[in-house]
């Protein structure tokens, strides 16, 4: 356990411009605490998936830094790598492996374990997630939900710190959202801190403590779900028509 | 189509270690290009037919995709009986048929059927992953070649067969419903297609890239482990003995 003091992760003025002189993100400060469940909403080509892919050092700033427990992370970008888990929006080309579990496999072998503790974290895995029964198959045929499930079990089997999930009601049906929803949830409630990628917060906003905007690559809102919700529908992002005071009602699980 | 595909079952050579089940192939390959006499085809037929069913191949299934290599066999049979190439440096000439060109068509057919057949075995039972690991293995004691990077690089093909044939099928249904299919020029239908293939190609390149990349790929992983069990080695055995008779 580190310093309270210390936020698990952090960004400091993050500013990602593209060799087309496209503005993709503007000094972005955030600090993620452990334990953390946060929503980022905005609108489309607002800058999400730039943001995020720079919290696990796959882009890397034109301008400021990620820490991680107070270190740059370029100090060790596989270590971060491990404990900052990325889902992406796209389950298609997240698929590595031939089979299932081999799919799963593909991280922890990359981390050089034994291949006897690579068996035992791919069956946890699996578990967690319920496709223990289609470990053989070749992963191209499942659905997105069972897709987007292994993409799940395949950031699990690292032993993250940090899940990050890119949009990831896209494309499922409402028994795919409810089931990833739980997942979600789930998981928030094992340890994991959870970033969570979605405009539709009528979804899950009630299971978030923290509910940031991104507009124009610029972070626009920042707070509780329920000091902040008010301000969303100026950025792009849907105001849930329920009773807005009400937050915590905000979900589609129950 | 299901020809040089990789079906999973739980057999026996299916879990053979692939390095030997390689060896196989190639004795098996080089068994046909010895064969001269009829037995010694035969010998190799029942041995692959054999191993087809304790593979639990879908035989029938096989044998109906097998009719696209028909044509090829035809092809063979014809230019060896008819066109016989003397010399390099005299053109091909047309000869009348005669027995032994004939004969000499029906071995090279003969040949060509029993090396399919050991492919068809060969990547049934043999996953691309596996296929890459045994690559790797007879790689590493070569000098001066980048085998890490060799080994990437069939990692990315691996996967990237399915999600281009995925999105051909995409495009291409996607333009059949705009009518492309009025387009005449096959020529112009083709660049029709391949344009926004290649495109996505590309995108998806760079996703497939990131996604590796944000679970910690590197070219120093856990090396791949080969079990090798008492049935393997008899399974190579019997492929020497058979590349042996057809030495005779
Ligand atoms: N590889 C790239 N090259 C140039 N511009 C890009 C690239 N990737 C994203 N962008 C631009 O960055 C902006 C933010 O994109 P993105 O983060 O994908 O938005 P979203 O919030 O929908 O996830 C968009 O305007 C997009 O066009
Ligand atoms: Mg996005």
């Amino acid at each position: 356990m580190s310093d309270n003091s210390v936020p698990l992760l952090e960004t400091q003025s993050l500013t990602h411009v593209f060799a087309d002189k496209a503005v993709a993100i503007k000094n972005i400060n955030l600090k993620v605490n452990r334990g953390d469940f946060i929503i980022i909403a905005g609108a489309n080509g607002s800058g999400k998936t730039v943001f995020v892919r720079h919290l696990n050092g796959l882009l890397t700033p034109s301008k400021g830094k990620v820490l991680i427990d107070g270190v740059p992370i370029q100090k060790n970008i596989a270590v971060t790598r491990r404990r900052v888990g990325l889902i992406f929006q796209d389950s298609n080309t997240q698929i590595i492996g031939q089979t299932v579990a081999e799919d799963v496999a593909f991280g922890p072998l990359n981390l050089t374990l034994p291949v006897v503790e690579v068996k035992r974290i791919v069956q946890d895995a699996l578990a967690a997630v319920g496709l223990t029964e289609h470990a053989n198959r070749n992963p191209h045929t499942l659905s997105s939900g069972q897709k987007k499930r292994l993409a799940i079990a395949g950031v699990l089997a690292m032993r993250p710190d940090i899940i990050i999930f890119d949009e990831p009601f896209t494309g499922l049906d409402y028994p795919g959202v409810i089931q990833i929803l739980q997942q979600l949830v789930d998981l928030h409630q094992a340890g994991y801190t959870i970033i969570l990628i979605t405009h539709e917060l009528e979804k899950a906003l009630a299971h978030a403590n923290r509910l940031i905007v991104l507009d124009q690559g610029e972070l626009v809102v920042e707070g509780s779900p329920a000091a902040v919700i008010h301000l969303v529908s100026e950025y792009g992002v849907r105001m849930p028509l329920e009773h807005v005071e009400k937050t915590s009602s905000l979900t589609w699980l129950r | 189509m299901i020809l040089f595909h990789y079906i999973h079952k739980n057999s026996l050579l299916h879990r053979m270690d692939g390095r030997l089940k390689l060896l196989c192939l190639l004795l098996v390959s080089l068994s046909a290009s010895f064969a001269s006499v009829w037995w010694q085809y035969l010998l190799l037929m029942s041995l692959l037919i054999v191993s087809m069913v304790i593979a639990r191949l879908p035989i029938t299934d096989l044998i109906n995709d097998l009719r696209y290599f028909a044509v090829v066999l035809v092809f063979v049979l014809l230019v060896n009986t008819f066109i016989a190439c003397v010399d390099p440096t005299t053109s091909l000439t047309l000869k009348p048929v005669s027995m032994p060109s004939f004969h000499r068509g029906w071995h090279f057919a003969g040949r060509l059927v029993l090396v399919i057949l050991a492919c068809i075995v060969m990547t049934g039972t043999t996953s691309l992953t596996t296929m890459k690991n045994t690559f790797e293995w007879y790689l590493q004691p070569i000098p001066y070649i980048p085998k890490a990077r060799i080994a990437t690089m069939m990692s990315l093909s691996i996967v990237f067969v399915p999600l281009t044939l995925d999105c051909y099928t995409e495009t291409s249904n996607a333009q059949k419903s705009r009518c492309v299919e009025l387009q005449k020029n096959p020529v112009k239908r083709a660049i029709l297609l391949t344009l926004p293939l290649v495109y996505r190609a590309l995108q998806q390149t760079d996703e497939i890239v990131y996604a590796m990349q944000s679970r910690c790929y590197s070219e120093s992983r856990t090396q791949a482990e080969f079990q090798t069990g008492k049935t393997d080695w008899l399974v190579l055995v019997t492929c020497v003995m058979s590349f042996l008779a057809c030495l005779l």
